[in-house]
């Protein structure tokens, strides 16, 4: 872990418990309404590091001291899969379909985390997830810190951001 | 179980988690389904096929909405004479006690939490056809 990570351990959005929440959530989620295992990977950080896939999801973390963000990547061909097998037939990649079910699985796993993380004291004000094409995310503000969470669904990489102001 | 020519009104504003319930409706034998983009829409098309006298015998609606929210949309429909007694069942992803506690106020007939998978949903319908039944025969005798 690096020097700026330990620094920011003390930092909410780096909480164990956030972390292991959103992750669960996300397994949870995918294992119950598509049927599909997700396998959670060592944490690194990086805060070069660039999303390699062409599908995000991000959402905004606040509290009052702390700003930050979580986001999701999901592989193209993965994020087909996710959502053929929820709603039972073929989708086009290309379609808008992918980033409406991209955003609804977010939710229902953000949903998840939200409510276990505010039962555990942690009562953080989350944005609602938006699902977009990766090269049309937000621009990140300069000095954010990252931690990324590798997981791989089907044997394809998709990861979990989160970025630290 | 409900008959299967039961008349639903599916409400997300999300199109995947509609297909999601219509393929789940459709596997437990009920294909008359209609769709809603959200609490208005919905309660506009609750109203309309009430007027032409086809009328929705049971509605699965999200919660979390734009326009007009799940929670309101059932406020709305206990609110209105003829859909008081509309079978209702809220879906969210979100768990909190306090919601869960202003469904029931509300009047909700059953309430489901995202994830859910096909068994789930079933079980849950299938409790509120219990409900309706007991009503039934509750105000029969």
């Amino acid at each position: 872990m690096s020097a700026a990570i330990k620094q920011q351990s003390e930092h909410p959005f780096m909480n164990r418990d956030v972390i292991l929440n959103l992750s669960n959530g996300m397994s949870t989620t995918l294992k119950l309404m598509a049927n599909i295992d997700a396998h959670f990977e060592k944490p690194f950080a990086d805060s070069n590091w660039k999303s390699p896939k062409e599908i995000s999801v991000f959402l905004v973390l606040n509290t009052e001291t702390y700003k930050g963000q979580v986001q999701f990547h999901f592989d193209l061909m993965v994020a087909k899969k996710i959502i053929e097998n929820m709603v039972g037939s073929a989708v086009d990649e290309n379609s808008p379909e992918i980033l409406d079910g991209v955003g609804e699985i977010s939710n229902i796993f953000y949903g998840a985390a939200k409510t276990k993380l505010k039962d555990l004291g942690l009562d953080l004000n989350m944005s609602i997830p938006q699902p977009c094409w990766t090269k049309d995310l937000p621009e990140q503000l300069n000095k954010a810190i990252k931690m990324v969470i590798p997981f791989k669904v089907e044997n394809k990489d998709c990861f979990v951001e989160i970025i630290l102001y | 179980m409900f008959h299967p020519n039961t008349k639903f009104l599916v409400v997300d504003d999300f199109a995947t988690m509609r297909k999601i319930v219509k393929k789940v409706l459709d596997e437990l034998g009920y294909k008359n389904v209609v769709e809603a983009v959200d609490g208005k829409n919905a309660l506009d098309i609750l109203k309309e096929h009430q007027s032409n006298n086809s009328p929705f015998e049971f509605v699965i609606s999200d919660w979390n909405m734009p326009n007009m929210q799940g929670i309101d949309l059932l406020k709305a429909c206990r609110l209105d004479p003829v859909l008081k007694t509309l079978p209702f069942m809220l879906v969210t992803a979100e768990s909190e006690q306090s919601q869960i506690i202003e469904a029931a106020k509300a009047g909700v007939s059953e309430y489901v939490i995202k994830p859910f998978n096909g068994a789930t949903l079933k079980t849950k319908i299938e409790r509120v056809y219990q409900k309706v039944t007991a009503n039934s025969e509750k105000k029969a005798s």
